[in-house]
């Protein structure tokens, strides 16, 4: 394949466009489809983004608001919307936290319990923010009265990992709750055994005041 | 290999080889084929994301540079370079973990959202306006490149969103508060009773065998540490004092130079009223306005500072600032009181605190002090001018002279110092001058230790240096029974002491439980009960290890009363516990609130802390 004079590679050159002109064109032009398409899609999704972060930013605004009446009507309102518009995004997720955390100070435990429960759907379980849901869904399940729901959120976390400590503590307030005093004591100490040397003055006191009841 | 090439760019491999190339630059630019082929050192890999040798010596040189400004006197040679490397480290890597965690949750930032991030920071603005030289300086000055600031602003504001959504919406139910309030505020009332260490110190007696046999079951506590016995040598400023003269003539003159400058001891007293620029500018003006037209018609300055000045301390006191020389406030304020007569009123005057009316209530002139007044404080003064030109001069022949002699007795001589020993100093340090961790360092380094050198020299402060050499090096070693026998022999007496006390007081207690009478069982010890009514977790009047007890122990059963033993400084101490009170149901009213947004607070807080360890514990870092 030596070409020697310029005739002869212009002439293998013509050749080559006559018969790989139409497809390279076609394949450039892909290429570029893929390009557009794909930097269109990266810019729809950073919108998305944007818009999301705004309204999380609303959200913790609403939060402020000293009227309690506006802010759970604005709280809901912007929350719903988080949930039908960017239903993927993590910012709902948060929303729906706050949305919770409102909801128990309110006493509308059942409502409180539906945004923790859209919450848990939307998360993954291995993703380690799971942890922090199921910890909030059981301490409202407590609140709203349901103690035996409650465990059940907690012994039905596999790996509790660093939160081990805070999960061993709830449960042992829910089995106070219920009179069981010494399986509360075992869950504080198990408590206060995950909690190593992190000082935990309320989980100390819950202890020392029920260890006296057993006489330990 | 080239003519191969040519043929095969011909075929499918290549075309898609290339077709992938332009494909990848084309959506992550050339930075991610050549990015992830470069060669630059790493300290770290955190899931695969490197942390460079660069990113991490510039975050060292920035963290070394606040903690010296952080210093009251700045010491290099205090800082633990190894220790501050591996803070640093620490946090960069746990920045990493967070950021990944961020992104992994699908968080971006757009550079023009991070521009916009930083045009809005009130220190990049001027004028409120974003101020691009004032920002490139301010970064500079941090140590950073404007692309590694904005690296970190992007990290920093991502890591934030995550934190905010988990602590902002941390909560706590009302029923959970309540029952931590009540035992938070919870009360006990119990009675004590004393078993001082004298009741039982003379039945008590330690053999020789019981000594040993505690030491040799006790080795660890009979470790001594590394230490060394070091000698050294110290110049200062004060011991130099006794070798300056200074004549008659230096001590006039330097007289008649203050007083020279005398003039501006004048001092004024003066009074303001202070109105702060808030509350909108109407607001402000129409305050200024009125006071303005008390004054003028004569109206009492001193009421009308107790009644309108925003300066709470100085209005109680009829805004008077007392005395004051010149250059004391701020220009403007300055200015106008010494340009005022006195009793005169001016005002408002702009300064950075809001707008003040003043007036001069009194002027005064120091009088003249006496040259015979002076006179110990201008030799003191003119001395340590002296001596201080001696030191500077002495210490770098002594520095010299220090490095090149292989002991410091012949330095001290040469320079009439001496020179003193210190035994004992461990890593820890010991006694003065080797509380000063540098000097320390020094005597540790392997200069000082292992070749024997003298040190270099230390300062300590501005006017006193240290050179210091090692006498001789403890490894750390046991201690001989000799050496610490009579340790050893303290340790069991206070032991058979408590045994003895213990035994004593659980025979007080059956007898107490069956129900003999308190005062019958006080008189058998020759004590008297203490009694203590509804003491809450804060009391005072409580020895604290008797009140940590009292809230340790059982509740009373009925009317039964619980029993426990405790150590004292002076022995130990029966506890009778008769009653546990719940608080007030006011009590928890009135502090609910309070509580109620703390314990929220820290919920959220807990949540995050927890968290963050999770992340760290699952990641995958590798250090190198």
């Amino acid at each position: 394949m030596d070409y020697r004079t310029e005739e002869e590679q212009l002439e293998a050159l013509k050749n080559w466009w006559k018969k790989n002109g139409g497809s390279l064109l076609v394949g450039v032009a892909l290429a570029l489809a893929i390009v557009f398409g794909w930097k269109g899609w990266q810019n729809h999704q950073a919108n998305q983004r944007a818009a999301a972060a705004s309204h999380f930013n609303d959200m913790l605004d609403a939060l402020n608001n000293d009227d309690s009446k506006k802010r759970m009507s604005s709280m809901d309102f912007i929350a719903s919307q988080m949930r039908k518009d960017y239903g993927s995004s993590v910012y709902t997720v948060f929303a729906n936290l706050l949305m919770a955390k409102e909801q128990v100070q309110q006493k509308q435990f059942d409502k409180a319990l539906d945004s923790l429960s859209w919450a848990q759907k939307h998360v993954g379980e291995k993703d380690p923010l799971r942890l922090v849901v199921d910890e909030r869904l059981a301490r409202a399940q407590f609140a709203a009265n349901k103690p035996d729901a409650a465990l059940n959120t907690l012994q039905e976390i596999k790996d509790p990992g660093s939160f081990a400590a805070s999960y061993k503590e709830l449960e042992g307030d829910i089995l106070k709750s219920q009179g069981k005093t010494s399986e509360a004591i075992a869950a504080y100490k198990a408590a206060r055994k995950a909690a190593g040397d992190t000082p935990s003055p309320i989980l100390d006191l819950k202890l020392s005041d029920l260890a006296g009841a057993e006489g330990s | 290999m080239l003519q191969n090439m040519r043929n095969n760019a011909q075929g499918i491999v290549a075309k898609v080889i290339v077709g992938l190339l332009v494909l990848s630059f084309a959506l992550w630019g050339i930075h991610s084929i050549i990015g992830s082929f470069s060669s630059e050192p790493k300290v770290a890999e955190v899931n695969g994301d490197a942390i460079t040798q660069a990113q991490f010596e510039r975050l060292v040189e920035l963290q070394r540079q606040q903690t010296l400004a952080q210093m009251q006197k700045p010491d290099p040679a205090a800082i633990d370079q190894a220790k501050l490397k591996k803070t640093v480290l620490n946090s960069m890597i746990e920045q990493m973990v967070m950021y990944q965690d961020a992104k992994n949750h699908g968080l971006r930032l757009s550079d023009r959202d991070v521009d916009n991030l930083i045009a809005s920071q009130p220190s990049f603005q001027q004028n409120g306006k974003f101020n691009e030289q004032a920002f490139e300086a301010r970064v500079r000055n941090m140590g950073l490149t404007v692309g590694s600031f904005r690296d970190l602003v992007r990290k920093e504001y991502l890591i934030r969103q995550i934190q905010a959504g988990i602590v902002s919406s941390g909560f706590i139910s009302d029923a959970e508060v309540n029952d931590i309030m009540k035992l938070r505020f919870q009360t006990r009332s119990f009675k004590q009773l004393s078993l001082p260490k004298s009741l039982v110190a003379k039945d008590v007696t330690v053999t020789d065998d019981e000594i040993k046999k505690y030491y040799d079951e006790h080795p660890a506590d009979f470790v001594a540490p590394e230490s060394i016995d070091a000698a050294y040598i110290e110049l200062s400023v004060n011991g130099l004092l006794d070798q300056v003269q200074v004549s008659d003539k230096a001590l006039h003159d330097l007289y008649t130079q203050k007083m020279d400058g005398y003039k501006a001891h004048e001092e004024r007293d003066a009074a303001q009223i202070l109105v702060e620029d808030k509350g909108g500018e109407k607001a402000v003006k129409a305050k200024l306005d009125a006071i303005k037209k008390q004054i003028d018609s004569g109206a009492d300055f001193a009421a009308l500072a107790r009644k309108y000045s925003d300066d709470v301390a100085t209005a109680k006191k009829g805004g008077e600032l007392g005395y004051a020389t010149k250059g004391t406030y701020t220009p403007a304020f300055d200015e106008a009181v010494f340009s005022m007569k006195k009793g005169q009123v001016k005002g408002p005057i702009k300064t950075p605190f809001g707008y003040h009316f003043i007036k001069l209530l009194d002027i005064r002139q120091q009088p003249k002090p006496t040259f015979a007044q002076m006179e110990g404080k201008l030799r003191h003064e003119l001395k340590m001018q002296e001596a201080r030109k001696l030191f500077a001069t002495k210490l770098s022949s002594l520095q010299d002279a220090v490095f090149t002699a292989d002991s410091l007795q012949g330095p001290a001589k040469t320079f009439g110092l001496k020179v003193q020993e210190v035994n004992g100093v461990t890593r820890k340090g010991g006694a003065a001058p080797f509380d000063h961790p540098g000097l320390v360092n020094k005597l540790y380094s392997d200069d000082v230790l292992k070749n024997g050198n003298n040190s270099d020299a230390v300062h300590l402060g501005d006017d006193a240096v240290v050179f210091t050499r090692v006498l001789k090096h403890h490894a750390e070693h046991q201690q001989a029974l000799d050496q610490v026998r009579e340790q050893v022999k303290k340790t069991l007496e206070q032991q058979q002491i408590y045994v003895k006390l213990e035994d004593r007081a659980k025979s007080l207690i059956a007898k107490l439980e069956s129900g003999a009478d308190d005062n019958a069982v006080s008189k058998d010890v020759g004590q008297a009960w203490a009694s203590y009514d509804a003491v809450g977790r804060d009391d005072q009047k409580v020895s604290g290890d008797v009140l940590k007890k009292v809230f340790d122990m059982p509740h009373p059963d009925g009317k039964k009363a619980t029993y426990a033993t405790v150590r004292t400084d002076d022995g130990l101490a029966i506890v009778q516990l008769d009653a546990v009170q719940d608080p007030e149901a006011s009590t928890l009213k009135a502090r609910f609130d309070g509580f109620e947004r703390y314990l929220a607070a820290q919920s959220g807080s807990k949540d995050y802390y927890d968290y963050r360890q999770q992340l760290q514990q699952k990641a995958d870092v590798v250090r190198n």
